[in-house]
Order: C-alpha cells, then structure tokens, then sequence
C-alpha cells in the first residue's frame, strides 16, 4: 500500500515539479537563514555565521538533487527524454521517417482488413456443435456409391417415406432429422399497409436443432409439441432477420406473423451465423408429416440431415447405410429398385462455398502477402540506410561518453516509436480497410459476421514490427562496437562497412522492384479484363430499363406442383394475373413499354431444359436435363434455355424479329402452343433449314408442351457476360406461366423515377403481392459485375502500393549512395565532370538495379500468371502488351525515384565534398 | 564522557527514525528546527549534512507518516512544519520495538558472557 502511495506521490510530482522546486528553495533559504541567526546569536561574525551555516548544511545542489530523484519518476522522465531525442531524429529526416511509417501502416493495416474479410466469411465455421459428425444422407441412382469430393451435385434428396424408412431403420446415428427449403411470404399479422417479404424458408422435420447442435439465442428450439396438426403454429428466425427487419425487437418472442398468409407465434431467434451455405433460409417452421405422407416413398424433395453416434466412424455408418438400401430395395422394390443411400459430409454446407469467389479471395491474400513482403523489406531498407547514416553520430556520443546501454536504449526507443506509429496507422488503416470492403462486398452473405480479425493485426503488426525493430537494431550493435576510430575518421564512414551496406541495399531494392512486377502485370491484366466485359455487345440497350421483381404468393394463386397442366387452377390465376399486369402498366404515363418475364436478361446461369425435335433421329450423345423426355420414350437432341414472356417482351428489350411472327393476342391457352427461338438455337439445331413451322417437346415436368416455333428473334446475352450465347426459347405467358416475374419496363425518362408508380399501380391490382427489389437493367448488369470491379479495384490498389513502395526503396538507396560517395562526386566534377555527367552517373546506377529487379519481376511474372487465370476474360495471362506496360511503368516510377537523388548530387559543392575529409 | 573526534555516518532509514521520534515529542516543527533537535540530542557524536533532512522528510511525507503545512515561523519567517501522523505514530511504535530488541541481542552477543 505504501508502494503505491509512494508512487502517486511521485507521479504528481512529475507534473508539480516547478512548485516543489520553488517550495524546496524557500525552505532551505529559510533554514540558512534560521541557522544564520543562531550563529549570529552565539556571538559569531556575520561572515563566519554563513560560512559555518553552509558548511553545516551540506551541499546545496546535492541536496537539490536527491530531493529531485525522490520527487519524480526517475525512469519516466529519462524515457521522455528518449522519446523526445528520438523524435527530434525522426523528424531530421522527414521523408524517411514518413516512408517508414506509411510502408508499415500499409503493410499491417492491407494484410489484416483483406484477412479479416477472407477469415470472417470464407474461414470461420459455423457455430454447430462438432460439425464433422454431421453428414448429409442422401439418396443416388445407383447403389454401392460412395462420396468423393465434388460428386454432390449427383445424389438427390429423398421422398418423405424414404426419410422415416431411414431413421426408422438407421442405428448409427444419435439423430437423424430432415428439412426442405421453399420460398415463403413474411407479412406482418397487424398491418394493413404493405411489410411483405419474400423469405427463404425451411420446413424441418423433428429433431433438426438438436442434430445440428444450436440453440436458439432468444427463446427457443421446436420441441415435439410443435409438431402435431392440432398444435399452434410455431416459427423461429433468423438472427439478421431479427436485427434489420424486426429492429432487434427484444419483444419479439410471442409475436405473431403471417406466414403464407397463415398466423404463426415467433418462438425463438437463432444465433447470428447459423444458416446453411446451400439453403439459405431465414425462417424454420415445424412440418409434419402425415400418415400418408410417410407412406409416400414416390418423389423427393427432402434433404436429410445426421449426426453420427459417438463412437461411429463415417464409414461404419455409410456401411450400415448400404445395408438398410438393399433391404429397402427388397421391401418397396418399386421405388427403390438399385437406389443407393450415400453420406456426403456436410461441412460443404456449413462453411462458404463461394466458387470463384474462394479463387480470388486467395488471389487477394496472396497479392497482399507479396505488399507485406516489400513493405517488409523496404522497411529493413530504409532503416539499413538511415543507420548507416547516422554511424558517425552514434560514434561521436560514444566518445563523448555515451554507454553502450544508453545507446541501444536510444535507438530501441526509436523503432519502437516508428514502431508505434506504424502500428497505430495500420489499425486505422486496417479497421477502415474492412469498412470499405464491406461497402464493396453487399450481397455477400454473413457480412454482418465481420469483426476486425484481432489475431490477423496481431500477426501481421508483429512481422512488420519484428523486422522494423531488428533492422532498427542492428545498426545500433554495430554502432556500439569500439570501432570509433574507424567510424570518425574519412569523412564518417568506413569504406569496408559501407560498401556491404551498399549491397545489401542494392539487393533489397532489386528484391523490391521484381517483387512489385506480378502485381503490376496482374492489375494490368485485371483492368484489361474488366474493360473487355463492359464493351461487350449485349443485344439490346440496357439504358432506361426498369425491373422489379414479383413473387406471387402460392396460398394465393396457387402453387405449381409439377402436376400443373393447362387449366389448372394455378395456371389460369396466374394468366390472367400477368395479361392485367402487362396492359395496366403498359397504359401508365412514362412508360415507353412494359413486360413480363421469369428471366432478366444477363443475370440468369443457362439452366438448360432438354428438347426433342420432332421427327428427328435420335443422337449418339448424351444430355443432361432429358430424364422425363426418356421416361416418356422421346429422344433427346440438347438443350435450351427456357423463358415464359409476355407479349410485349421483345419490344420492351429491343429484340429484333428475324423470321416469322412474334407473340399477339392470337395465342391464349386455348390455341396450339407456339414458341419462338432466337438465332444461336436456330443455328444450333436447325442449320440447314428453316425453323419456322418444325416443332418440339420441352423436358417439362411431367406435361409436354410440345410447341410449334413461329419465328425467330436476335440473340440477346441471357447468361454473365463472360459466358458465351446460349440457345434460348420463348414461350408466351399466356400459355405457360411461370409462378413468380419480373417486370421489364422501358420507360420515357430515368427508370428510377417511375419505380414507385409501377408499385403503385401493382398495388392496385393486387395488395398481397410482395416486392423485391427495383433495380435498373444497367444496375442489373453493374451487379453481376461485381467480382471483376472488386478485383480491378483491389489489384489495382496493392499494384499501386507495391510500386509506390518499390520506389521509396529505390530512393532510399540512391541517396545513401550519393552520400557516401559524395568526395568521388566532388573529386569528378572538380575534374571537369558537369552536373549532367554526374547525375548520368547515379542514375545509370539506379537504372541498372531497376533492370535487373525487372528482369527478375517479369520471370516471376510470367512463372504465376497461370494463377490468374480465372480471373481474366478475353486476355491471355501472357499478353504480351501488359508485361510491356507494367515494366515500362515501374521503369518510370523507378526513373522520378533516382532523378531526385541524382539531382541532389548534382549540386553538390565540389570544395565542400573534396574538404569533407 | 569522552568525545570521539570521528563522528558515526547516518546509517540509512535511521534518519528516518530519528525524524518520527522527534515529531512525536515535540509535536509540529519546521525542517530546521528537527534539524537542531536532532544534533542535539545526539550530541554531536552524529556526522550529519543538515540539508540530507529534506529528501528524508519528502520520503517521509509520500509514505504518509508525516504531513505538512506552510506557517510562520518564531520570527516571522515563512516555513514548512511538519507533524507525525497516525500511521508514522504507529510506525515509530513498531521501529521502536525494533530497534529495542535488535539492541538488546547486540549487546548480548558482544559483552563478554557471563556465565550461562
């Protein structure tokens, strides 16, 4: 307790101290003084009285002193006064100190945002309990199968009969639950106005939190209660549907909400990332089954979910699993017959898959490992150059008595002080790093889950620090060796020492400059690319197009089962829905043309539909997509794409009629099916003839529309913009339409202005359909952009920094160069040489290293472009003409970099570098 | 008694000591007047700096065994006093007890025994 009370005293002290110096003056003056007069008193001279007072007090400095040390914090205050000599250095320096502390900030505050971005949505599991016990059960085509990474996408899920067969069955798993996803419409229990939303929903069997192992974070999970018919109907959401639809409404258990139109009670709220990556729901809702439906082994539509038993290795259970599938194909053998039952591990679904974007987020993290590294070394550098510099300096305070301690205590403060700095820049850098990236990134899914990655700062800080520090350091052991003689005398440097700073700098920079080459080449590349895309010819004018989006609700108008054929109910609901839409928002003001479609041009992947041409032979190869084509005995010829459109859709777009006729009030549900094709079909499947007038069968669902091609339309790109044309088909709405729209409208003035006109009038027309997004077609085709813009954005930042710290390096060494040999420079030019001899000179010397680390770079180059690969669109990875810009580019910047140098030896006094002895 | 011409250095944390004790007895006094008392009382026989009494009383003071007040001196004069507080009191009780028994064995050990 004392310590402690010791030291407040102390550190009030510190900032006292000119008030107890005062204090302490008068009292000493004031006990001379007493002492004075008792001296006097005893009958002493006046002189003697002081003489014998001083005496017997002692010294009055010493005393001073003491009382000093005992005042203050004797260590703060000598660490100040490091700090303060320390930053005097710094600041002698400027544009060293600065460059210092920018390449650290850049290198810790790049590395930790993008690592943060990549840890938080591509790294981090999900929050289940022991994720590798879980597995997915799913059912193929063939029996004795077994996964390999990438088969997935080749089993399929199972009949809700076949899911009870299984966990009635099953003894290797401690629970076994099932759930399917399907699109829902959230509305609000108690309002009148329009708060719909279009959720992804899962229908789960009993048992599904608990198989995964999470529990709600408010509220709770289903319990088997929930599942009988009788009981209350029961939902759980999500966490970000909680947060941004509900406001994080903490009275939120207990409400209630229109599923579907159907009230439920919202009993809990799941835990912020809980979701799977392939289903992304935002609702659970307790589904049960009924006794017919446990009977029905027809079908699928179910995705079935396991935890394995403690104890139980996957393949014990996958062996079990192949048991229960034979005995399954002997008791229904007309469902099961040779299907197999297979365990897919489901840490596919619990962590992103993001496809590409994975490809290039590692990308990223490479290109900003390679920013870390030349800041790294641009960093060791610098600091090796400065120190090199500053050997006379330090070997001046060592004669002058400086202790090796005291020294390395000095400089230590200093690199911790650049080290402080670089640091603290590099958080803020880093923080608003992942903020801009999260602006850039919306769309991307668990993006709410970002948090400044601690661990990333702390690793990379400490790299970038461990280097600064060490090169920071080394100067300092060299400088306290007793070598003063040497180090103090021609002119301050040691010719041996500084010829191997020389090169080690030299090295460094060389380093620097081919390590900048990649990223230059691959930004050029990038850029390249991305240009490319934007000039791609779409087949139509994207300007002054409105889309929005229209889900209709199945409770509504009813639901496509598969079973759907012409007049069914839901069938002719939506009809009718789509004529009113078409004509309603064709008669509004500011509307040019308006149609429907089920596909936005650009956005959509190809999702090939096979066709059987009539009366064509069949073909030796085989398609995809053709199952119910052959289930029916017809033969298979390809693929297309299928769009259901209104009438008024090619006029709307701005598609051309090649051949034939187009959609009109002629085809209803009544006459022949008709439908158009665009020129890549036609050329695909009718090369030699003319379409017009053949017909084919669609792989619909189990009713062939089997349609006669009226015509045929001008290309437009259905698919992303670096994919190819694809063959596309156009059936009208009016005899085929798809359960949910979009509204393509070509407008008269700006298409934004006209969104909430267009809400209006649908509002008119039906209050309980909900919304998604308005967006404009170039928004549109701006959206599937994206990834390229990023990469563009990113590549082109870190090639930026990555030459901006190449030459800061270059300079660095150019100008420790032109200091050391300042003498040879003034002995030249006191020979004769002129200015633009001697800076010829330095800069050849740059110019020379710059080569050489060009060289290098442009191998390195060369040696990973295959990495980019994926990346680029329409540019070779070796495009010739990009090596020759980047290296012409770093050439230049490298150029500025030793021009100012060169310039500086230029001026240099002759007499006063040939004096400088 | 016999005066020795060599005078004892100030063993450290005695000082301290002596400070306290003084306090204790004469209550509050400034810097110089501690000083005095202190030569008096050991009569010269103690090589003493006045001045080292200052570091002392700011060691004192910051553990809080003495606190101090400007004032006016005797004649007139302005001066710091000093006084003991509760916690130096009790501090000087348990140094006391120290000092006393540490003595004690001294001398036990360094007259010449007598008898068992």
């Amino acid at each position: 307790m004392t310590r402690l009370r010791i030291f407040f005293h102390r550190l009030l002290g510190l900032f006292l101290k000119r008030k107890l110096e005062r204090e302490l003056e008068e009292e000493i003056r004031s006990h001379l003084e007493m002492q004075i007069e008792d001296n006097l008193r005893q009958g002493m001279s006046l002189e003697d009285s002081r003489r014998a007072a001083r005496l017997k007090f002692g010294g009055v400095e010493q005393v001073k002193e003491a009382y000093r040390d005992k005042s203050r914090l004797g260590w703060i205050e000598s660490l100040w006064q490091d700090l303060r000599y320390g930053a005097r250095a710094l600041l002698r320096r400027p544009i060293f100190t600065l460059a210092i502390i920018l390449t650290l900030a850049l290198g810790i505050g790049a590395n930790t945002a993008i690592f943060s971005v990549f840890n938080g949505i591509v790294l981090k599991p999900l929050p289940y309990k022991d994720p590798n016990r879980l597995v997915n059960v799913r059912r193929s085509d063939k029996r004795g199968i077994r996964y390999q990474p990438g088969t997935e996408s080749s089993f399929g899920n199972i009949s809700p009969g076949g899911f009870h067969d299984w966990r009635e069955r099953s003894q290797s798993f401690e629970s076994l639950s099932a759930h399917r996803y399907n699109s829902t419409i959230l509305s609000d229990a108690n309002s009148t106005t329009q708060r719909t939303m279009y959720v992804g929903g899962l229908r789960v069997a009993t048992r599904f939190f608990e198989t995964y192992g999470v529990n709600a974070q408010l509220g709770r999970t289903f319990t088997d209660q929930d599942y009988s018919p009788e009981a209350p109907k029961v939902v759980i959401i999500s966490h970000d549907l909680w947060r941004y639809h509900y406001g994080a409404d903490s009275q939120i258990i207990g409400r209630t909400v229109l599923i579907d139109g159907l009230p439920h009670t919202v009993v809990g709220v799941m835990p912020p990332g809980f979701w799977l990556a392939k289903w992304p729901s935002r609702i659970w809702i307790p589904y049960f089954f009924s006794a017919e439906e446990k009977a029905t082994r027809k079908g699928g539509g179910w995705n079935v979910v396991a935890r394995l038993r403690p104890g139980v290795s996957f393949d014990q259970a996958q062996n079990e699993m192949d048991l229960i599938a034979a005995q399954l194909e002997a008791d229904y053998p007309e469902n099961n017959r040779n299907k197999g039952i297979v365990l897919v591990p489901s840490s596919a679904d619990l962590t992103m898959s993001l496809g590409g974007f994975e490809r290039l987020f590692l990308l990223l993290l490479c290109a900003v490992g390679l920013v870390l590294l030349i800041a790294c070394v641009n960093v060791a550098n610098l600091l090796l150059v400065r120190a090199a510099e500053r050997e006379r300096e330090f070997a001046l305070r060592a004669v002058l008595g400086a202790s090796r301690g005291r020294l390395l205590r000095q400089l230590l403060t200093e690199s911790l002080l650049l080290a402080a700095l670089g640091g603290g820049l590099g958080l803020l850098l880093g923080a608003n790093g992942m903020r801009a990236a999260t602006a850039l990134l919306s769309g991307v899914p668990r993006l709410d889950e970002l948090r400044f990655d601690w661990h990333a700062f702390a690793f990379t800080a400490a790299v970038s620090l461990a280097a600064g520090l060490l090169f920071g350091l080394v100067p300092a052991i060299r400088a306290a060796r007793p070598d003063l003689q040497e180090a103090l005398k021609e002119g301050g440097r040691g010719a041996a020492a500084s010829r191997r700073v020389r090169r080690m700098g030299n090295l460094l920079v060389v380093g620097e400059v081919a390590l900048a080459m990649p990223l230059l080449v691959g930004a050029g590349l990038i850029v390249q690319s991305f240009i490319r895309l934007q000039l791609i010819d779409l087949g139509f004018a994207p300007s002054r197009l409105l889309t929005i989006n229209v889900n209709v609700p199945d409770y509504k108008y009813g639901r496509n089962t598969g079973a759907s054929r012409p007049g069914s109910q839901e069938f002719v609901t939506r009809i009718k829905l789509y004529r009113e839409v078409e004509e309603r928002l064709n008669g509004l003001p500011g509307v040019e043309s308006a149609a429907v479609s089920d596909r936005l041009p650009v956005e959509h992947g190809p999702e090939p539909t096979g066709i059987s041409i009539d009366g064509r032979a069949p073909v030796a190869d085989e398609f995809e997509d053709c199952a119910e084509l052959r289930q029916n005995g017809l033969p298979c010829h390809g693929a297309v794409g299928v769009n259901r459109v209104s009438k008024d859709y090619f006029r709307t777009v701005g598609m051309r009629l090649i051949r034939g006729r187009l959609f009109d009030e002629r085809d209803t549900a009544d006459t022949p099916d008709v439908v158009l094709i665009n020129e890549t079909a036609a050329r695909k499947y009718w090369p030699d003839e003319d379409p017009v007038g053949k017909s084919f069968t669609l792989n619909f669902s189990s009713w062939f529309p089997k349609a006669e091609i009226i015509g045929v339309v001008s290309d437009i790109k259905t698919n992303e913009l670096n994919m190819p044309l694809y063959p596309e088909i156009y059936r009208p709405d009016s005899q085929l339409p798809s359960d949910d729209c979009f509204l393509i409208i070509r407008t008269k003035a700006a298409p934004e202005m006209l969104a909430a006109a267009v809400r209006e009038e649908m509002g008119r027309i039906d209050r309980d359909i909900p919304w998604g997004a308005a967006r404009t077609m170039e928004g549109v085709i701006a959206g599937t952009l994206w990834r390229a813009r990023l990469s563009v954005w990113l590549f082109g930042l870190f090639a930026a920094l990555a030459a901006a710290l190449a030459a800061a390096g270059l300079y660095g060494v150019m100008s420790y160069a032109v200091s050391q040999r300042r003498q040879e420079l003034g002995l030249r030019m006191a020979l004769g040489a002129e200015a633009g001899d001697v800076m010829r000179l330095v800069v050849g010397e740059g110019i020379k290293l710059t080569f050489v680390g060009l060289a290098l770079g442009l191998i390195a180059a060369f040696a990973l472009s295959r990495f980019i690969v994926s990346q680029l669109f329409w540019v070779a990875a070796t495009d010739p003409l990009t090596y020759a810009g980047a290296a012409m580019l770093l050439a230049m910047v490298a150029l500025i970099a030793c021009y100012l140098p060169a310039q500086r030896a230029a001026k240099v006094d002759p007499l006063r570098a040939l004096r400088h002895e | 008694m016999e005066q020795h011409q060599r005078k004892n250095e100030v063993l450290p944390g005695t000082l301290n000591l002596m400070v306290l004790k003084t306090l204790s007895t004469l209550g509050s006094l400034h810097g110089y007047g501690i000083a005095r008392r202190i030569e008096q009382i050991s009569g010269n026989l103690l090589q003493l700096n006045q001045g080292t009494i200052y570091p002392a009383l700011l060691s004192l003071e910051q553990m809080g065994w003495i606190s101090s007040k400007w004032g006016v001196s005797e004649n007139n004069r302005r001066a710091k006093y000093y006084s003991i507080t509760r916690p130096g009191r009790k501090q000087l009780a348990a140094e006391e007890e120290n000092w006393r028994r540490t003595s004690e064995i001294m001398i036990r050990f360094l007259e010449p025994s007598e008898g068992a």
